[in-house]
């Protein structure tokens, strides 16, 4: 190994004195001294930007063509290596700064190719930073460059260049850059590590987007290894994204095109399902809370959605983008020169010049499907208008059962209606219905004899009731809606029909009755309760399960949420409300078990009853929820905008008197 | 319409009454409390500061819950339906011009009064609400021509 002509000289703090460094410093030091400013956080999120800025600029380098394969490494040591087979990175030394060019890209602020000025550089938060942050705020850093036969190295501390080598390698024709670092715990603190499954997520995204390359991940802590490869690119990552609904339209639409130097590319999938899932990117990086692009994407949809769906004279009116919007996926990819983003959250663009290229590009592409007479293109418009009907039925339903005085009569003709229509996917509609430990809840409370008569009220699919399989001897349901009680005869020994309200059973029929989140959806559930305790022998016991608040201070949020995603909500119950009642209703001996589990938002609001202005609302709830909810209510934001809930279940026993 | 008949019946009710006067109580604490906690964190009192912020942010919960149930019945300021953008603005605009009166009459109303500072406040804010006023006509046309796109 030979050592660089000029070493730098260096004090014990690792700063060098030179003419060159100060320049040098000036970058790193600006980096280290606000590091939000550049990366957004020195939480967890800042450091895997760390990481992804090199992937990046490895696929930048297989976009231009000369490089296929990325491999990143995580090590046991807490640092991680990113490793290209590209051209390398410039080595030999820059014509005015007399230092190697590397060292430059690596040192200095304003030295990266991407650069474009301070505007991009904050609105798009670290992306295109350049090396310089990622080896301004790393502990220590190695590069590694093969080039012109030459592997040159050189090793960095907290930023500040340190000993540099150049080793000729004749019989190698390796080529490429690594890069391996370790994040500064001075900066990031100790407490974080890299994912694996964030990271590799992510590799998985741009393999999709950069149909062709090899991203490899290998994680040295937990053995766990990963390649990513695609040849389909946008098709086979909305195929990806919808691989677990009912598609409408077979074969993606596919649109590629661009207007100057923004290139649009785009794969769009309706699906049976009815939440749209848009994944969105501008230069390659995920705008999660969407922006002007996906705006372009939606105005496209609509303009040629309505020009070929809309029959003259159609009475329905307008197709809306909440319509068009219905069950589809869609993965929409920017490439465009100087995105503007949010400054708030950065993952929103607002660059409306994108959304004109965008509806033009798409315009042209959906055109020429729909304008095509074909199998496909009926299929999608008729799923449209079947969401457009949906839409104004639903409003015309919802209407009276959110507003007319409480009429038991007209919500039951709305209950029956919306769960026979919800039991076609019944079990899949949410997380809690099958969970198993709540299940168990239930059962763990029953203390009737195994001889006894059960019956499971409002059943449902009779899942509840069915987990009583062996702890009681018979085994009812009753139900108003046929297509639910289709599904309950498969679980329990008899199903019927009827009303809680006005149940067909002698007094004092059953030794347990059970039930599982009903009542918050009855207008007057002193009724039901009072119906129970009828048809229950004396002694005989009451358990049922209900999501309640956690308490005082997330009960109007939470309200708010149920009400947008059931429009029967009618009933917010505080865990003590539900207590209370059932003691005035005639019950005794009221005993009440805590559950708490995770339920998935975005699955939960998946559902025809559900608005799409509502599950937009919900959404928002949940990103603007006051401090105060948030400290007793767990729930947790993915960085894609997924939610998870941490739903407080409560579960009752209560005994008829004897 | 049933739907009809019955979001008529439940505007003329006592409970959308309550909800309107609530829905303005609300909204004005949630100003009050924002300026209060800017106060306090003048006067040194950052606990107090703090406090009001989060009550802030909770009345903002409140406040918007209120509307989710206005909303359907109109416009608690107009009486105008609301709901999707074209009634909105439609409302907006209703409610707009209805101040602009308001503030002609309250600016002669404190001039006469000697109160000549406040009458230049509520010609100022007449200004500002002019621009609103003109924002929400052109969004508007805009949206008559072309869906709001």
């Amino acid at each position: 190994m030979e050592f660089s002509a000029q070493p730098h000289r260096t004090d014990a703090s690792g700063h060098t004195y030179d003419e060159q460094s100060v320049v040098v410093l000036s970058g790193v030091e600006a980096i280290r001294k606000r590091p939000s400013m550049y990366i957004g956080s020195t939480g967890a999120e800042g450091m895997h930007h760390l990481l992804f800025e090199l992937v990046e600029n490895a696929v930048d380098e297989f976009l231009a063509g000369h490089c296929r394969n990325i491999r990143v490494v995580l090590h046991a040591d807490g640092s991680c290596a990113v490793t290209d087979d590209g051209r390398g990175i410039p080595v030999a030394l820059h014509p005015r700064e007399n230092r190697p060019t590397a060292e430059i890209l690596l040192t200095d602020l304003h030295s990266g190719g991407k650069f474009k000025g301070d505007a991009y550089y904050l609105s798009g938060g670290v992306h295109g930073l350049g090396l310089t942050c990622v080896n301004a705020l790393s502990e220590w850093l190695t590069l590694q460059v093969w080039r012109d036969r030459v592997h040159y190295s050189q090793e960095f501390r907290r930023g500040v260049p340190g000993r540099e080598a150049r080793e000729p390698d004749a019989t190698s024709s390796r080529r490429g850059t690594s890069i391996r670092f370790r994040p500064d715990r001075e900066i990031f603190g100790g407490e974080h590590e890299f994912s694996y499954e964030k990271i590799s997520a992510r590799l998985r995204e741009l393999a999709y987007l950069n149909s062709g390359v090899t991203l490899l991940i290998e994680d040295e802590r937990g053995g766990l290894g990963t390649e990513h490869h695609s040849t389909s690119g946008l098709v086979g990552f909305v195929e990806s994204v919808n691989r677990n609904r009912a598609v409408i339209n077979q074969e993606p639409i596919y649109c590629r095109g661009a207007r100057g130097e923004t290139v649009v590319e785009a794969a769009i999938q309706w699906t049976t399902s009815y939440a749209e899932e848009i994944y969105s990117f501008v230069n390659s990086v995920r705008t999660s809370r969407g922006g002007s692009h996906v705006e372009g994407l939606t105005r496209a949809l609509t303009a040629v959605v309505n020009r070929h769906a809309a029959a003259p004279g159609d009475a329905l009116g307008e197709i809306t983008p909440a319509d068009i919007l219905e069950g589809l996926g869609a993965v929409l990819s920017v490439r465009a020169a100087g995105p503007q983003f949010d400054s708030q959250a950065k993952s929103r663009l607002v660059s409306p010049e994108v959304a004109d290229v965008v509806e033009s590009v798409l315009a042209d592409a959906l055109s020429g499907f729909f304008a095509e007479p074909s199998e496909s293109a009926r299929r999608v418009l008729a799923r449209v208008l079947d969401a457009q009907h949906a839409r104004l039925a639903a409003r015309r339903m919802a209407a009276p059962s959110r507003y007319s005085p409480q009429d038991v009569a007209r919500s039951l003709e709305i209950y029956r209606k919306q769960f026979g229509i919800r039991s076609k996917n019944w079990h899949d509609s949410c997380r809690w219905l099958t969970d198993d430990h709540l299940l168990s809840a239930h059962v763990e409370m029953c203390a009737v004899g195994p001889q006894a008569r059960m019956l499971d009220v409002c059943c449902g699919s009779g899942i509840v009731g069915g987990s009583f399989a062996g702890r009681v001897g018979y085994r009812v349901g009753l139900d108003i809606t046929p297509e639910m009680r289709a599904l309950a005869g498969t679980r329990l020994d008899e199903v019927r029909e009827g009303s809680v309200y006005e149940m067909s059973f002698e007094d004092n029929s059953f030794d347990l009755v059970v039930t599982r989140e009903v009542l918050h959806l009855l207008p007057q559930p002193r009724r039901p309760l009072s119906e129970i305790l009828r048809v229950l022998r004396p002694g005989g016991q009451l358990i049922f399960g209900q999501t309640v608040p956690y308490g005082e201070a997330d009960a109007a949020w939470m309200f708010r949420i149920f009400k947008k995603k059931q429009p029967l909500f009618c009933n917010n119950f505080l865990a003590e409300d539900l207590e209370q009642l059932l003691g005035e209703c005639g019950f005794r001996n009221v005993e009440i078990r805590e559950y708490l589990q995770w339920e998935d938002i975005d699955l939960w609001i998946d559902t025809h009853e559900t608005s799409a202005l509502h599950r937009q609302e919900i959404r928002e709830l949940y990103y603007n929820a006051p401090e105060d909810v948030r400290e007793v209510h767990p729930f947790e934001v993915a960085p894609d905008g997924k939610i998870k809930d941490r739903w407080r279940w409560c579960i009752y026993s209560a005994r008829k008197p004897e | 319409m049933l739907s009809e008949t019955t979001s008529l019946e439940l505007k003329e009710s006592r409970t959308v009454k309550n909800l309107i006067e609530l829905f303005a109580r609300e909204a004005q604490a949630l100003i009050c409390y924002r300026r209060f906690a800017s106060t306090a964190r003048h006067e040194g009192l950052p606990a107090v500061a703090e406090m009001f912020e989060r009550l802030a942010q909770n009345q903002a919960v409140l406040v918007e819950g209120h509307l989710d149930f206005l909303r359907m019945v109109g416009d608690p300021l107009s009486g105008l339906p609301l709901g999707h953008t074209g009634a909105n603005l439609g409302a907006a605009l209703a409610g707009e011009d209805a101040s602009g009166d308001l503030y002609q009459l309250a600016s002669r109303t404190a001039e006469g009064e000697g109160l000549v500072d406040i009458a230049s406040w509520l010609q100022s804010t007449a200004a500002s609400k002019r621009l609103h006023r003109q924002r929400i006509s052109e969004a508007l046309t805009r949206s008559q021509e072309t869906g709001g796109r």
